[in-house]
């Protein structure tokens, strides 16, 4: 069930008989890339404040209050939404969602609140030093994505110095119920639910549309960097794929579940067991509004980082030349299950409710996205597959020097 | 509190006369079905020139089986579309599947085939490279590092000490050989629990079962890891250049899987100090921004515990949260938690209880740690009455023995800060 509130806001509910508990997702549509020049972070230390007082309640009570309730709950940001997300028993749902409209809509901007919020920000910047993968993935994003959605979303320490708490409050003030997305799932009555939800968000009338963002092309940057002591290369591909409202979109799906999902995917299989280059690789599909990307991630240790990366390239070239009936088959099997399975709990399928209404503007119900991947042939798919071509644009690595057989150090393929 | 529409689960147990135990939890309103072995051998097993065997043999099982090939086994696994792992630990090895209703019987089947391998030479060489990237792949994440350390300094020179994944040079060393003699020791029917939980019957997984031809090895005695378990005091230090961040472990003699409530107590007292949002050291430590994470829990071993705390902050503000962290250790003695912030910590581990059953996976993780540990069997209902029934006082007295730390530890790029 799909409604639009009164002042704009997107609202879908679906009941889950068999669960015992209920989850919600509220998106609000101004991520870390709308943050201004200057100031990349606001974003993320905004979200840092989300639980740090609302409505005259200071942390303390704040906090209080959602630990009493029960609530489970996560504040995140990436590029394109602010999300929060709680998890509860069916019987709490009111009390949360008031207490949620109160976080989005009345925040305190305390200023001690605001400091400390900005030097946890500031360490969680320097922690991602200590996570090559994750530090690997951010530098991918800003080679690859127009800029700037591919700008680091923890932001930049320097610029996050600078950030006022009126910085802050002009950014919340930016949230519109026009650009929001709330989505509800899990063991509740989706009439009933409708009302409160009505009756609580629909006097939230801020008036903001989401900004079109100028995107420039990313710049050019090193392709190597160096971790000298690191003990493996961390390897990033990342291609042009289909976005998510292109047609080709179920078989891109499909395509991906060919070459990575499952231990006899195409990646794992050449990769990891037949020349055991690596512990870890694995491809994925990120979305950011028009731009589809496969990335594939890899680490291995640096004298065998040249072979991992001409191998990823070789799977990648070879997808052109087809799949076979079987591996086409498993490829189905295991994306019905995997939906099936994600459906069983109210969180995932919350979460996977609002993604929809952000990329298709509306719901896809489970068989319709199970039958738009099962109904693809074998004929139309190798079609798609030979003309659909995964070619990397950005191939980076991260940590200690690797050489290529050509001498050159760990700088290009 | 859970709404009558959700049918209840029902729980049973059994052993088959090879001593294979079965325990099965039917959830009718579940849409899938979690299948798991639970194997009673990990690293605490290994003799020191074994270590890591348990873990590199749970990656041998993905391998040729004597009846399919490793590309076999990994397509008839991704044929059903299920999603399969595995995982080692000090004391068990477990694998396991989550599958659609209809494909559970042929997850137990291809799990009973996988758990004992062909040890092809060509698979094992192969996997030995694997093993070595996982082991550097936890060497770039200094996090994952500390615990090891914390285990080394508190147990040595007892086998459970020792590291899970083994060390670059045990690896090495290793040969398919002493693989095989291993798991002809440790792997018997005698030592494993079946745990399925789902859309199931009970009687169609022991229709199943008591087919499966478990039955090769023999059963032998545990040679290592029972012997007598030092517990040391110690303070570690390991020095990582170039890291942005010291981590800090502290660790307290903890309950063992014998203290079944003793558990869940210490476990409610993790939430009350190292809770993300909400507890004391957040409160004192993250919430101000002196450090970036910090955590408190418990972790069970057969005859054992810990209770640890710990944070991850920049050097420069170390040894404040140290002394916070053991300052905050202090005030929940003398100052323990009043009813509102007992109840709130109660609610939440109640809360999280609930919905860490939603997932058939979760809930067979639960019904076959607590069979192989000999734990008791408790549904949803008792843990949650187990949990609402735990009282401060109960928690206070366990707090009351959290004295001088027995073992602290930390990594990262500081020089002598214990």
């Amino acid at each position: 069930m799909i409604r639009k509130l009164s002042n704009g806001m997107t609202v879908a509910v679906e009941k889950m008989p068999n669960a015992k508990s209920a989850s919600f997702t509220i998106l609000l549509q101004r991520g870390a890339a709308y943050d201004p020049e200057g100031k990349a972070g606001l974003t993320a230390v905004m979200a840092e404040m989300l639980s740090r007082g609302c409505a005259g309640k200071n942390a303390v009570e704040l906090i209080s209050e959602l630990d009493s309730l029960g609530i489970e709950r996560s504040f995140d940001c990436s590029a394109e939404y602010v999300s929060l997300s709680a998890s509860l028993l069916p019987d709490k749902l009111d009390r949360a969602l008031n207490l949620f409209f109160d976080i989005i809509t009345k925040p305190n901007c305390d200023q001690n609140e605001f400091k400390q919020s900005v030097e946890l920000s500031i360490q969680s910047i320097l922690a991602i030093e200590d996570n090559p993968a994750e530090k690997l993935m951010n530098e991918l994003g800003l080679r690859f994505f127009p800029y700037p959605l591919g700008r680091p979303v923890k932001g930049i320490i320097s610029e996050i110095k600078k950030l006022t708490v009126r910085d802050i409050k002009k950014a919340m003030s930016e949230f519109s119920p026009e650009t929001a997305i709330l989505s509800i799932a899990g063991n509740i009555e989706p009439d009933e639910v409708l009302v409160s939800v009505e009756k609580i968000f629909s006097v939230w009338k801020t008036a903001s549309e989401i900004r079109k963002l100028s995107l420039t092309p990313p710049k050019e940057l090193p392709s190597h960097i160096e971790k000298a002591l690191g003990a493996q290369v961390q390897i990033g591909l990342a291609a042009p794929f289909v976005s998510a409202k292109d047609p080709n979109y179920p078989k891109a799906i499909l395509l991906l579940m060919i070459l990575t999902s499952g231990m006899s995917s195409r990646l794992f299989v050449e990769v990891r067991e037949k020349r055991g280059l690596v512990y870890a690789v694995r491809a994925f599909y990120s979305l950011m509004q028009d731009n589809g990307a496969m990335i594939v991630y890899a680490g291995t240790t640096p004298d065998k980082a040249e072979e991992c990366i001409q191998v990823i390239c070789a799977e990648l070239e070879r997808l052109k030349e087809g799949a076979n009936e079987k591996e086409l088959e498993r490829g189905k099997i295991k994306y019905r299950s995997s939906l099936i399975m994600a459906c069983e709990m109210p969180s995932s399928h919350a979460q996977a409710m609002a993604v929809d209404i952000l990329r298709f503007d509306r719901v896809r119900s489970i068989s319709e996205m199970i039958e738009s991947v099962t109904k693809i042939e074998l004929e139309e798919m190798n079609s798609f597959l030979k003309s659909k071509r995964i070619l990397p644009k950005i191939i980076l690595t991260l940590g200690p020097e690797w050489r290529n057989k050509s001498g050159d150090g760990g700088k290009k393929i | 509190m859970s709404s009558n529409t959700v049918s209840k689960s029902r729980y049973s147990s059994t052993v088959l006369s090879s001593g294979l135990r079965i325990v099965v939890e039917e959830i009718p309103s579940a849409a899938s079905v979690a299948v798991g072995f639970f194997v009673e051998t990990g690293s605490r097993n290994e003799p020191p020139e074994l270590m890591g065997v348990s873990h590199f043999l749970e990656h041998m099982s993905f391998k040729a089986t004597k009846k399919r090939s490793a590309l076999e086994v990994n397509m008839a696994l991704d044929d059903m579309g299920s999603h399969a792992n595995a995982y080692t630990s000090w004391e068990r090895t477990v694998f396991y599947a989550q599958v659609l209703p209809e494909f559970m019987s042929s997850a137990v089947n291809l799990i009973a085939e996988m758990i004992d391998p062909a040890f092809l030479v060509s698979d094992f060489d192969c996997e030995k490279n694997v093993i070595l990237e996982e082991i550097e792949m936890y060497n770039d994440r200094p996090e994952s590092l500390l615990f090891d350390e914390i285990m080394q300094a508190r147990f040595s020179p007892h086998p459970l000490s020792g590291r899970i994944l083994g060390t670059r040079e045990t690896i090495q060393n290793l040969t398919h050989e002493m693989m095989k003699q291993y798991h002809s020791e440790r792997y018997h029917p005698s030592r494993i629990v079946l745990a399925v939980s789902g859309a199931v019957r009970a009687e169609d997984v022991e229709t199943v079962a008591e087919k499966l031809a478990l039955g090769s090895n023999k059963a032998t005695t545990f040679s290592a890891g029972n012997n007598t378990l030092p517990k040391n005091k110690a303070k570690c230090s390991r020095i990582r250049e170039g890291d942005m961040q010291e981590q800090f472990m502290a660790v307290w003699e903890g309950p063992s899987y014998k203290e079944h409530r003793a558990l869940y107590i210490a476990g409610m007292l993790g939430i009350l100090l190292g809770d993300e949002e909400g507890s004391r050291l957040s409160w004192s430590l993250t919430h101000t921004g002196l450090a970036q994470s910090i955590e408190a829990s418990v972790v069970a071993f057969t005859d054992t515990g810990l209770f640890y705390a710990g944070f991850a902050s920049l050097p420069e503000n170390f040894s404040k949260c140290r002394e916070i962290l053991f300052d905050e250790i202090k005030r929940i003695k003398d100052k323990p938690p009043n009813k509102s912030e007992f109840e709130r910590a109660k609610t939440k581990f109640a809360s999280r209880t609930i919905l860490s059953s939603e997932s058939t996976q979760g809930r067979m993780m639960g019904i076959g740690v607590d069979e192989l540990t000999r734990q008791p069997h408790l549904n949803l209902e008792e843990e949650l009455k187990l949990i609402l029934s735990i009282t401060s006082d109960e928690v206070n007295a366990f707090s009351s023995t959290l004295n001088e730390a027995e073992v602290e530890g930390s990594i990262g790029p500081m020089q002598e800060n214990l």
